[in-house]
């Protein structure tokens, strides 16, 4: 067990100096320091002193892959890939192309973040599985029918949609809760509310309808047929036999989704004015802000390593027959 | 005598589904008494797992006619709502499946899934069902009850499980016990070892036992009573020594005679021609008849009834319309394969030293900790026109030296001599060329042939591999001339596999190898998914080729009597290893190994009728730890210290026998 | 000539794609796949759908065909679609802002100037749209029914004249209804009759009335969600044709070879699964506007430019997205390489090129059918939210997406203006959901499993 978490994550090294490698090609070779720089000063009163200044500042001046007047180690060392790449991993993200420290705006937006990405997450897995369980119970029936029909048009509306007509519909036509805005502390629910509702409506459809079919595939094997000759109830077979063969793939392909939480919902936060990460991140691709969009990168490829090795360690947890080796 | 414990009386039923509705069971009746094993038995298609499984009810797409009845002792079960149903289930009435891996929660405890009957039929708690878990256990044979008690099914073998659901089955001291193929899918050793269990508990809880087989060996052994169900009616219904002794329809009397044994190995198999009639449209005649050597006008006229006749009851109009004269059925043709001769001293196959040695990956930095020895020093010779065979239960390494010998495991170690060639090194496009002369068929019937392929395309692919029968007439012409040989039509050439019987698709498996004129075919269990008639069928063919082109065999199979039948040799293997080798007459006569004499006790056999089989102990071990020593010696009934030791070398006795036992030491 | 073809790169693209469908359709298929296809037609939903989609289809057709006006000896330098011809003079029709459908005058209260020199603010009657007297208040409701039932007409008699020389020509019996297991005429020509009917309806009108209003800019909403059809299908189509290579080529190797080949594979797909999609997306488009921008000389013309930005948006899509299906065919094909029927080819001495052609590719099939049939609603619905975030399509290419972004600030506006969303939602929901209950269809014929569990 411990071996194994060991390995896996040595094998995470070789990933995130890929994905390190991509962000580096996208943002200093496709794109040149120079190129960030003109971005952010404005293209036509710059001068050349100014561009320079700027480059200097961000510490983009060194050479970009190779430093050929540097000597022994200093040849690989004193480039901006290598210090990069050395920075992320020691998720130093250093400053935005504004000025701001990244680091630091990461620790403060994670709160309201996690405050509308947790109860989305458990409500929305709470009613997925419910509905699933409904539909499958009355499988065959009218009722099934209806309802898979009733979560594919669930599915066929944007999210965007149920973003727009929630907040038309409960904050301003209803008046329940406010539009959008946050505060801290408890009085954070009130803002959290809509969204966490919003989230689960947009989610429903096609949660219930993929965790059905992984009840259903529970419902036709052999062992379901042993406790229904055991003379268990329709109810007792489903809840305690399928039910909790259709937990694992359930369960491992939450907990795949855990870490990334810290990360928000683009979509959510920002229309809901949501203080968090995901916020922080459009801001950030509407004023071309590349530090941030680097950082958010990094940051989101690290907690998706980490979420597939708790996937794995879950595995074991709630399935008796895997073991990791 | 007392009072039946089960009546099913006319019982029809009807099953729903996409293509149809499937007549699966016709106006079947019979009674069950306490203490009494009735045997169904049937091929696959004869409804014998619908009768079955309708005693409970848990289908659900079944319909059941009007007529139809199931008493249990007083009690009507097929107008019973669910709610009295679940009552009956698994406290009056227990089913055990044929497939231990799949019928037991793979993520419940052992003791949760018996503890569940017994909380919900008998009343216990928690605490005292998990005590009568671990008794029940106990008393099926667990070796350590208490502490597998604990263990989840994935954790246990096959014939443990099969043990656990016993155990569960009969938690509730039922009245009657459905066992669908309880053994189907286990070892001989350990079929024996269940069967026996099963017996015993009978005595002690004194229930009547439906048991559902195709296998009439089983049958022979265990049944008081025996129902032979063909296209969804019993055919015939007689006790068990009546029925051996006698059987009456002409299907009885056909299944009895398909099976293989040593004696009848110098003549072809009786077999049955045709298939079983499609169960969507049910013919309104005797559903047998057009397979049958002795029907006449009446038979595809009008359709006989279940008639009593004396002991037995038969549904054949040769008992009822008296003043039929029976045909005689021409005697089988003896075949002209006398003893062979070998051509050349120079064998075909030469193998030495096999190994398949897969590693076992550990720790951090997956080092190769250990080996599965799945294959483990195997050598052999194989003269061309004859078979040799490789016996042994599941995961004694058959397959794996199969495959080891075709080039299709990479692990292989060791010198292969084929056709004067060092086959074991070759690689690339030579050993792409070489491959011609060495080809296999498999087990499977379905997941050997391409589903998206046309026959055309599936025997020819061995045409474009090797570049051979470029002209089309040409390919055309041998085409149609495998077909015949292997006893396809002519016009199926451009039919899918699907569109086929399994025996017609391992027809088509052994066209596809015949295609590049091979010297060598290798057949892994080539008719151990088939029915036994279609099985007299493949087995006939393979003899037939073989002695028409002069092929050479090596006949993978765990099934005893097939192999005394086709093979001139024979190597058992256990655990990786080959333990005895010699020609099947002295093998099947005399075993040396105390592992043959074991696997030849426990297999099932006609001419064993009343002797119970005799049950090996204990189960194969591992291939990962192998125990030292003779890998047999926990086991063995004459283990002695050096057994514990040291493997033991090859001895070579009389009559060419070679065997790997420290009792024949000195006899070397 | 009084006109020049234009060939936009995604032009190009389409077309292709329609001839590869085209050709795909003509060739001879194994049993199987027919077999697949015929339980498709068999089903009512499948028809139904395929008609809806169908339609979609042909307005991106007519919209992928681009051309220049030729004026006074010289090329305008705007770039006409035959969709612009078949709607004008929608295109031009344009009013000063936003008006209400069926409306006859502006919605929102302009300044005018009073003789006296006074301002008022008040509504001002729209310039393309007839006006009514005021006295009489039902004129407008009596010209709308008349207008209407003239369309109804029109599309009815048009849709059964063409339904019923299709029938006669193709020897379809469509007067008796269809028994079940055979293909469902009836349902596809009941679902034709009506589509063209309420479209014949739609266009009519449309030639009287904004029937969707109009936009902040005076924009006719009704010509907007048409033009946008093609945008949101060539999402949905061209970025399957850039990931399927990618997934089926790595996807095979990876899983058919083995070893190294496979390590390398996994490593590559991993790595670019493990950047957060959205991201990934986010990036290459921000590096692309860049070069765009960097490069003015090449992107000269504002529709190449647009056309360019839709192209590499579907590129990117594409090289971002190929991963989950190249892990699924990995691991089918690993299956598959342990079937007896690939172990007894390779016993044949076939080549591992024609082994994979032979074994592997024909028998992945069924997954690819299954992912480019779920892929394509996810597209469409990908390009409003990317549109959201500012990373979508040109804005001034046509498109749902940037249709909700501008208008959703609108709903805060009191009284509130619903018509560009709920337009484009309605459209936009009927393309996804009518390609969603397809993809079931589909998934339910060539993979007997799901069959299983309907």
């Amino acid at each position: 067990m411990f071996a194994y978490i060991t390995r896996r994550i040595l094998y995470a090294i070789p990933i995130l100096i890929g994905v390190n490698l991509i962000t580096f090609l996208l943002f200093f070779v496709v794109n040149t320091p120079r190129d960030m720089a003109v971005t952010h000063l404005g293209d036509k009163y710059t001068t050349e002193e100014a561009i320079e200044q700027w480059i200097k500042s961000h510490g983009y001046d060194k050479p970009r892959f190779f430093d050929a007047e540097a000597s022994g180690l200093k040849k690989i060392t004193n480039t901006l890939i290598f210090t990069q790449t050395k920075n992320m991993f020691l998720l130093q993200f250093g400053t935005s192309d504004t000025g701001r420290d990244i680091g630091q705006d990461v620790k403060e937006r994670m709160g309201p973040s996690l405050a509308v990405a947790i109860p989305a997450l458990l409500f929305g897995l709470a009613t997925n599985i419910f509905v699933a369980l409904l539909l499958t119970f009355f499988r065959r029936s009218y009722l099934d029918l209806y309802g898979v029909s009733f979560c594919v048009a669930l599915m066929s509306i944007s999210s965007l949609f149920y973003i727009i007509i929630g907040q038309f519909l409960l904050g301003k036509i209803f008046r329940w809760v406010p539009i959008s805005g946050y505060i801290g502390g408890w009085s954070a629910a009130k803002f959290v509310l809509l969204p966490v509702i919003v989230s689960v409506v947009a989610g429903v459809g096609s949660g219930a309808r993929w965790y059905r079919t992984l009840l259903l595939e529970e419902v036709n094997k052999d062992y379901i047929r042993t406790a229904r000759a055991k003379g268990l109830s329709s109810m007792q077979v489903l809840f305690k036999h399928a039910l909790k063969n259709a937990m694992i793939p359930i369960l491992t392909g939450v907990v795949v989704v855990i870490p990334t939480l810290f990360m928000g919902s683009l979509l959510l936060e920002s229309f809901f004015s949501i203080p968090g990460l995901g916020s922080y991140t459009i801001d950030a691709i509407r004023s071309q802000d590349f530090a941030i969009v680097r950082s958010m990168v990094y940051l989101g490829a690290v907690l998706y390593i980490v979420g597939l090795i708790l996937t794995d360690i879950s595995y074991t947890l709630v399935d008796p027959r895997v073991r990791l080796q | 005598m007392s009072d039946p414990v089960l009546q099913v009386e006319n019982l029809s039923v009807h099953l729903n589904s996409q293509q149809g509705t499937v007549y699966a069971v016709d106006d079947v009746s019979f009674t069950i008494n306490p203490g009494e094993t009735f045997c169904i038995v049937g091929e696959s298609g004869s409804g014998k797992s619908v009768t079955a499984q309708s005693i409970l009810q848990l289908m659900n797409n079944a319909m059941f006619s009007e007529e139809s009845k199931i008493k249990l002792g007083e009690t009507e079960l097929l107008n019973l709502p669910e709610v009295s149903l679940r009552k009956i289930r698994g406290k009056k009435i227990a089913v055990i499946f044929q497939e231990p891996m799949t019928s037991l929660n793979p993520v419940l405890t052992v003791g949760q899934q018996i503890s569940e009957v017994l909380r919900l039929h008998m009343g216990l708690n928690k605490k005292q069902a998990h005590a009568r878990a671990i008794a029940l256990l106990a008393s099926v044979g667990i070796p350590d009850a208490a502490a597998r008690v604990n263990e989840y099914p994935h954790q246990l073998s096959g014939g443990m499980k099969q043990r656990v659901m016993i155990s569960m089955a009969l938690a509730t001291e039922p009245d009657v016990l459905v066992a669908d193929e309880p053994t189907t899918a286990l070892d001989v050793t350990i079929q024996a070892q269940v069967l026996q269990l099963i017996k015993s508990l009978q005595e002690t809880q004194n229930m009547g036992i439906v048991l559902i087989t195709h296998d009439l060996a089983v049958v022979s052994q265990i049944a008081d009573t025996v129902a032979v169900m063909y296209a969804g009616q019993i055919v015939e219904r007689a006790s068990r020594d009546v029925f051996f002794e006698q059987p009456k329809h002409p299907y009885s009397q056909l299944l009895l005679a398909c099976l293989p044994n040593l004696e009848g190995r110098n003549k072809p198999l009786q077999v049955i021609k045709g298939r079983l009639p499609d169960p969507r449209n049910p013919i309104k005649a005797c559903r047998f008849a057009p397979r049958c050597p002795y029907a006449w006008d009446a038979c595809h006229g009008k359709e006989p009834k279940l008639l009593p006749d004396a002991q037995t009851q038969v549904r054949c109009h040769l008992y009822t319309e008296k003043d039929h004269i029976k045909p005689e059925i021409k005697a089988r043709q003896v075949a002209s394969s006398a003893v062979k001769i070998r051509k050349t001293m120079r064998p075909l196959l030469q193998v030495d030293n096999l190994k398949v040695y897969y590693p076992i990956k550990h720790g951090f930095l997956k080092r190769t900790a250990g080996h599965v020895k799945a294959v483990d020093d195997v050598s052999f010779k194989l003269y061309s026109g004859e078979t040799l065979a490789i016996v042994g239960e599941s995961g004694c390494g058959k397959t794996s030296a199969a495959k080891a010998l075709l080039h299709l495991i990479p692990e292989m170690q060791g010198h292969i001599q084929f056709n004067n060639e060092n086959f074991s090194t070759v690689h690339g496009k030579h050993l792409r060329k070489l491959r011609r002369e060495m080809q296999v068929v498999f087990q499977d019937p379905f997941s050997s042939l391409n589903p998206r392929m046309i026959v055309r395309d599936l025997i020819g692919e061995g045409w474009d591999a090797q570049g051979m029968f470029r002209d089309k007439a040409k390919r055309e012409a041998r085409l149609d001339q495998l077909l015949e040989q292997v006893g396809l039509p002519a016009d199926c050439k451009d039919l899918y596999p699907h569109e086929f019987s399994g025996g017609q698709r391992q027809r088509i498996s052994i066209a596809r190898a015949l295609a590049l004129d091979p010297k060598l075919i290798i057949c892994d269990e080539p008719t151990s998914a088939l029915d036994v008639s279609v099985q007299a069928q493949i087995v006939n063919l393979l003899k037939s080729l073989q002695s028409g082109l002069d092929l050479s065999y090596i006949f993978i199979s765990h099934n005893i009597a097939v192999v005394s039948y086709i093979a001139d040799w024979v190597a058992v293997m256990y655990l990786g290893r080959i333990v005895e080798y010699g020609p099947v007459e002295e093998i099947m006569r005399a075993p040396k190994h105390p592992y043959t004499q074991a696997l030849l006790a426990a297999a099932p056999s006609l001419d064993t009728i009343q002797k119970p089989p005799q049950a090996l102990s204990g189960e194969m071990p591992s291939p990962v730890n192998p125990p030292v020593g003779c890998h047999f010696n926990p086991r063995c009934p004459h283990a002695m210290p050096v057994c514990r030791e040291k493997y033991p070398a090859e001895t070579s006795l009389e009559g060419d026998v070679k065997v790997r036992c420290y009792l024949y030491e000195d006899e070397r | 000539m009084p006109f020049k073809l234009v060939f936009l790169w995604t032009d190009i693209l389409f077309w292709l794609l329609m001839l590869m469908l085209v050709t795909v359709t003509v060739m001879p298929k194994p049993r199987h796949i027919k077999q697949a296809w015929t339980y498709v037609w068999q089903s009512k939903l499948a028809m139904a759908t395929v008609v809806i989609v169908m339609f979609y289809l042909l307005m991106t057709m007519l919209d992928s065909i681009h051309f220049q006006r030729q004026v006074e000896g010289t090329y305008r330098s705007d770039v006409e679609s035959v969709l612009d011809v078949f709607l004008a003079p929608l295109d031009q029709n344009v009013e000063t802002s936003y008006s209400a459908p069926f409306a006859s005058r502006s919605f929102v209260a302009e300044a005018v100037e009073l003789p006296n020199d006074g301002v008022v603010y008040e509504t001002t009657p729209l310039n393309y749209v007839q006006q009514f007297p005021e006295d009489e208040p039902d004129a407008k409701i009596w010209d709308i029914l008349y207008k209407t039932v003239v369309g109804l007409m029109l599309g009815l008699s048009l849709s059964l004249v063409l339904c019923i020389a299709m029938a006669y020509f193709l020897r379809i019996p469509i007067l008796k209804p269809s028994r079940p297991n055979t293909t469902q005429w009836r349902t596809m020509f009941i679902t034709f009759v009506v589509i063209f009917t309420l479209f014949a309806v739609m266009y009519y009108l449309s030639r009287f009335y904004h029937i969707l209003g109009t936009d902040k800019v005076g924009q006719d909403v009704f010509y907007q969600t048409l033009k946008s059809i093609r945008t949101g299908v060539l999402i949905g189509t061209l970025t399957t044709m850039v990931l399927l290579p990618f997934a089926m080529v790595l996807g095979t190797f990876a899983g058919y070879f083995r070893g190294w080949i496979d390590d390398v594979i996994q490593y590559i797909y991993t790595t670019l699964s493990s950047i957060p999609n959205v991201l990934l997306i986010v990036a290459s488009v921000l590096v692309l506007e860049v070069v765009i921008s960097k490069h003015p000389d090449i992107f000269n013309n504002i529709a190449l430019r647009a056309d360019m930005r839709l192209l590499a948006l579907c590129i990117i899509l594409g090289v971002t997205s190929w991963t989950s299906l190249c892990r699924l065919l990995r691991a089918e094909t690993l299956k598959l390489r342990e079937q007896d029927y690939v172990q007894a080819s390779i016993a044949l001495g076939t080549s591992n090129v024609k082994l994979i052609g032979r074994h592997i590719v024909p028998n992945l099939m069924h997954i690819v059918f299954i992912t480019v049939a779920l892929d394509f609603s996810s597209l469409v619905l990908a390009e409003a939210v990317l549109a959201y975030i500012g990373v979508g399509v040109d804005p001034t290419t046509f498109s749902w997406g940037n249709m909700i972004n501008v208008a959703r600030l609108e709903l805060a506006r009191e009284p509130v203006v619903w018509w560009s969303l709920t337009a484009a939602f309605v459209f936009m929901f009927t393309l996804v959901l009518a390609a969603n209950l397809f993809a079931d269809v589909v998934q339910k014929a060539f993979d007997p499993r799901a069959r299983q569990l309907a």
